[in-house]
């Protein structure tokens, strides 16, 4: 793990929240499932076979769920990123990991939000956006908590300005 | 720095494998295993209650027919990736990445680190079955027709080789390979600032 992270940690809250988010998708997929299969089986088909349908969603939601929580801890554990001294290194996915270095010279803006979920869990989105599209997609930290999304925007903006702002007393333009 | 500069980093010595000429294949046949994983089920599934029309014989055809049109898509797939990456050379230079690309409309790139906006480093699944990375680094320009092509770079990152609008994706290295290039590419981007001492106090 790195330094940032054992400073600025991921909330265990994250895990919960990314398995009730997972857990959206089935339940669409399920309803989905649904309506083709009363248009499908019609009205005449024996309770029997409805009974079967619900109680093989219903199996297949638990082991989802279970499944979708060891994912995610799997996920949480090797969730990376590292402010160094010139970059801004993210790396995610344990099957298929992309990692990403941002220079702090080229970040455009450091952004915080939350989503509905992260307002009920107090969870917190960091995202450093440079010029490029792969940036929105791959450059965030994702799941911390206010203290922690406070302190890494702050070290962040620090970072930028003293990478790229005008430093005192070196051709400043006058105020006037 | 000395050092950095007699090192030639370029296609020969950070070659592209073989092996991602099989990435097209590899992932239209996840594709079709999934969608045929939903056909075995739904036919299975479905003919619970009027098994006189519809047998689970007829699922195997669908799924013989699946597999064998996902066939057609690769295999041009890969005549394309074989020229591609046939007339795809680049030569990663102390201040710019010198790049050719192209068999009939050829043309070359050359890139300042001083603009690179990052650097990534990735493995999908496909890559991780076949053992290799793929290496992209991005600039800044704006390239409508490419993005429109390559769909805001999703496609592109996938099965792709070269560059285009603002990517240059290096696919099929060795693990160390890619993380040994990141190193390289990251220092020259350091040593290639764009208000480095080096312009005397702009």
């Amino acid at each position: 793990m790195s330094k940032t992270r054992e400073q600025y940690p991921l909330s265990t809250k994250k895990i919960i929240k990314k398995t009730i988010t997972s857990s959206f998708a089935f339940i669409v997929l399920a309803v989905i499932f649904l309506f083709c299969s009363i248009s499908y089986l019609a009205v005449g088909a024996p309770a029997s076979i409805w009974l079967l349908l619900l109680a093989a969603l219903l199996v297949g939601f638990i082991v989802f769920i279970v499944a979708a929580y060891y994912y995610q801890t799997w996920y949480f554990a090797t969730y990376f990123y590292d402010l160094t001294g010139d970059y801004v290194i993210i790396r995610k996915g344990p099957i298929t990991p992309k990692e990403i270095t941002v220079p702090y010279e080229r970040i455009q803006d450091v952004y915080v939000d939350q989503d509905l979920l992260d307002r009920l869990f107090g969870l917190y989105d960091v995202h450093i956006s440079t010029a490029t599209i792969s940036s929105a997609m791959s450059a965030h930290i994702d799941g911390v908590e206010q203290a922690a999304a406070d302190g890494l925007r702050k070290i962040l903006l620090d970072k930028v300005q003293e990478k790229v702002g005008s430093k005192p007393n070196s051709g400043q333009m006058s105020a006037h | 720095m000395a050092n950095e500069s007699k090192q030639v980093v370029n296609d020969k010595t950070y070659p592209i494998s073989w092996r991602w000429l099989l990435k097209p294949l590899l992932g239209t046949f996840v594709g079709a295993g999934i969608v045929s994983f939903f056909v075995i089920i739904a036919f299975t599934f479905f003919t619970f209650g009027n098994q006189d029309v519809n047998g689970p014989f007829n699922g195997g055809i669908l799924v013989f027919i699946i597999f064998f049109f996902s066939l057609v898509g690769p295999f041009f797939s890969m005549i394309f990736a074989f020229v591609r990456r046939l007339t795809f050379d680049y030569t990663f230079e102390d201040n710019f990445i010198v790049m050719h690309q192209g068999l009939i409309s050829r043309s070359q790139r050359n890139i300042p680190y001083s603009v690179l906006q990052n650097v990534i480093v990735k493995q999908d699944l496909s890559d991780r079955i076949l053992g290799i990375t793929t290496f992209i680094v991005e600039n800044a320009v704006q390239d409508f027709s490419a993005m429109a092509r390559n769909k805001g770079g999703r496609r592109y990152e996938m099965s792709m080789i070269g560059f285009s609008g603002n990517k240059v994706v290096i696919p099929g290295l060795t693990n160390d390979l890619a993380q040994s290039l990141k190193e390289i590419v990251l220092a020259k981007m350091k040593s290639n600032q764009a208000h480095s001492s080096k312009t005397g106090g702009l």
